[in-house]
């Protein structure tokens, strides 16, 4: 069974005329890598929204459909136990460091404090957890003093200390600079080898391309494409919606128009080195 | 990493200074006796001895300079500005005592010390609460108040609340900074900074309030509604017999001070 299931779900929220979902059916299953990609405006961050229960205990609003999380319709839970479900890392920095605690250690702590977990254990977790995420060396700074980067490491560094079996991630790398982009996604890298059910929003879509299982392509609110990563970004379909494909992908599909296909359509630049250097 | 950092967590919190190490209620509650006490008694000898007792514990805390500042701030003022009022209304109080002249102002006593102990029970008050301040991490003072039966929640917002004022300071300076770069005037004279800065108030006010609703959100993933125990990384010692006994003593001296004073209204009719 899918550990989240959305079936036929459509949203509107307060005070708008437009639907942000409209009639959205898909799932989510336990372990698995999931991007979701589309445009602007396409109901990526709603669908976020909707999964991490925002919507409909936060945003209130015109919700529709059925989204069920463990099979349990997400207005019957209690957001505050859903949260030891879903971790979710936004977009902003700057917003999700607490403000309260004066080290990036005690930063990484608050979500552990808030669960009750005890001091010796939840020293252990986040001593492991800054090594894992390489910040080790900013457990002693003030949060509120680091750069966007490093703030954004230190969040997903306290939603990962919290060992949900789920992660929403949208759109990590939006207001980081190259260096900071790198770094999280090292950190992504390290969540996929952690067989957690990862949903990451995301428009470098060579990265998605990279680590993603499955993508959902988002459009006006539906889901335009969904499936396994390589038969989505490979679809000549993708291109006429305007949603990217990996400047790899483009290269295969323009290989096959020229009459010189490749075995078959590179999505990331390994593969297509793999494939070059077969063909000698 | 710094293990040593990391296990420290383990540990009460600690200063390693005998003032600091106080529970941060017991010491608001001797700070606020003494206040009030300087404030009841009303006398420039008991606001004299408050601010030596605290000028002892502001070099014992390292905190002598900020402390002297601070108090210089609003001691200075308020020493000039009672004196020269009382002065004014000379005749208001009993007694005509002559005892210096200030250009041809004849001074006199009376008014001199009525003003003098209306100044020095203000600065008695303000050097105590001063030291408190300057020696109390505001998240200790919550954490105790936490561990008191104060909600996480209100912890939180006074705490945030806190840092929200230096937010709003730094994107305020953000904002004056783009719009130098954009050859709006800024620097100058009153009147130009405030044009320059009222401006300013309508994008922070919205940012601030942006911001708060990510915030909200950002404190959900991290779980800060679960209901259950909450558990701290940081944890004050216990306080020890000798804390209660002076929380007592400064209790006692407000006590004392309140008879004093009633005593002493009383004889006077």
């Amino acid at each position: 069974m899918a550990f989240i299931e959305l079936k036929n779900v459509s949203y509107k929220y307060p005070y708008t005329k437009n639907y942000a979902l409209h009639d959205v059916t898909c799932s989510f299953e336990k372990g698995k890598f999931y991007g979701i990609i589309g445009e602007n405006g396409g109901g990526k961050t709603t669908l976020c929204n909707l999964i991490r229960g925002l919507i409909p205990h936060f945003y209130l609003g015109k919700l529709t459909g059925e989204c069920l999380i463990e099979g349990k319709d997400i207005r019957d839970w209690d957001t505050s136990k859903l949260c030891s479900q879903i971790g979710y890392v936004f977009q902003n920095p700057f917003t999700q460091i607490s403000g309260i605690k004066s080290t990036v250690f005690e930063e990484v702590a608050i979500g552990l404090e808030n669960l009750g977990v005890p001091k010796e254990e939840m020293i252990e977790r986040v001593i492991n957890v800054c090594e894992q995420l390489d910040i080790g060396h900013l457990i002693k700074n003030n949060p509120n003093t680091l750069s966007g980067g490093q703030r954004q490491r230190v969040a997903f560094a306290s939603i990962i200390a919290m060992d949900t079996d789920t992660l929403v991630i949208d759109e990590p790398t939006s207001q980081l600079d190259p260096e900071g982009t790198a770094n999280v996604f090292k950190i992504i890298n390290t969540l996929k080898h952690s067989n957690k059910t990862i949903i990451l929003v995301e428009h470098k879509i060579d990265l998605i391309a990279e680590f993603c299982d499955e993508i959902l392509v988002m459009e006006n609110g539906t889901v335009a494409f969904s499936g396994p990563t390589h038969e989505v970004l490979t679809n000549r379909e993708l291109l006429d919606h305007r949603a990217s494909i990996p400047e790899t992908a483009r290269f295969g599909l323009a290989m096959e128009d020229a009459g010189k296909a490749l075995p078959k359509i590179p999505i990331t630049l390994d593969e297509a080195y793999d494939l070059i250097k077969e063909r000698g | 990493m710094d293990r040593e950092f990391a296990y420290s967590y383990n540990e009460y919190v600690k200063y390693g200074n005998g003032y600091k190490d106080l529970n941060p209620i017991s010491k608001l509650t001797i700070s606020l006796c003494l206040g009030i006490a300087s404030c009841v008694v009303h006398k420039w000898q008991f606001g004299v001895v408050l601010v030596v007792i605290a000028t002892i514990f502001a070099l014992y805390t390292r905190v002598f300079r900020k402390y002297i500042r601070s108090l210089a701030v609003i001691g200075i003022p308020l020493l000039l500005l009672t004196s020269v009022i009382r002065q004014l209304q000379y005749g208001k109080v009993p007694g005509n005592t002559p005892i210096f002249k200030v250009l041809g102002w004849q001074w006199y006593k009376e008014p001199f010390i009525a003003s003098m102990d209306i100044a020095w029970y203000i600065i008695g008050f303000s050097s105590v609460l001063l030291i408190y301040f300057l020696n109390t991490e505001m998240k200790d003072l919550m954490l105790a108040l936490e561990n008191r039966g104060v909600t996480h929640v209100a912890s939180y917002i006074m705490l945030s609340s806190m840092q929200s004022v230096i937010d709003m300071k730094k994107s305020a300076d953000t904002i004056l900074e783009s719009q130098k770069a954009r050859g709006i005037e800024t620097d100058g004279n009153l009147i130009v900074r405030m044009k320059a800065f009222f401006p300013t108030l309508g994008p922070i006010f919205l940012s601030a309030m942006s911001g708060t609703e990510e915030k909200a959100i950002a404190m959900d993933a991290r779980a800060f509604s679960h209901e259950g125990g909450h558990t701290y990384l940081r944890v004050l010692r216990p306080i020890p017999a000798w804390e209660y006994i002076l929380d007592a003593i400064a209790i006692l001296i407000l006590i004392v001070s309140i008879v004093y004073t009633v005593l002493r209204a009383l004889h006077r009719i």
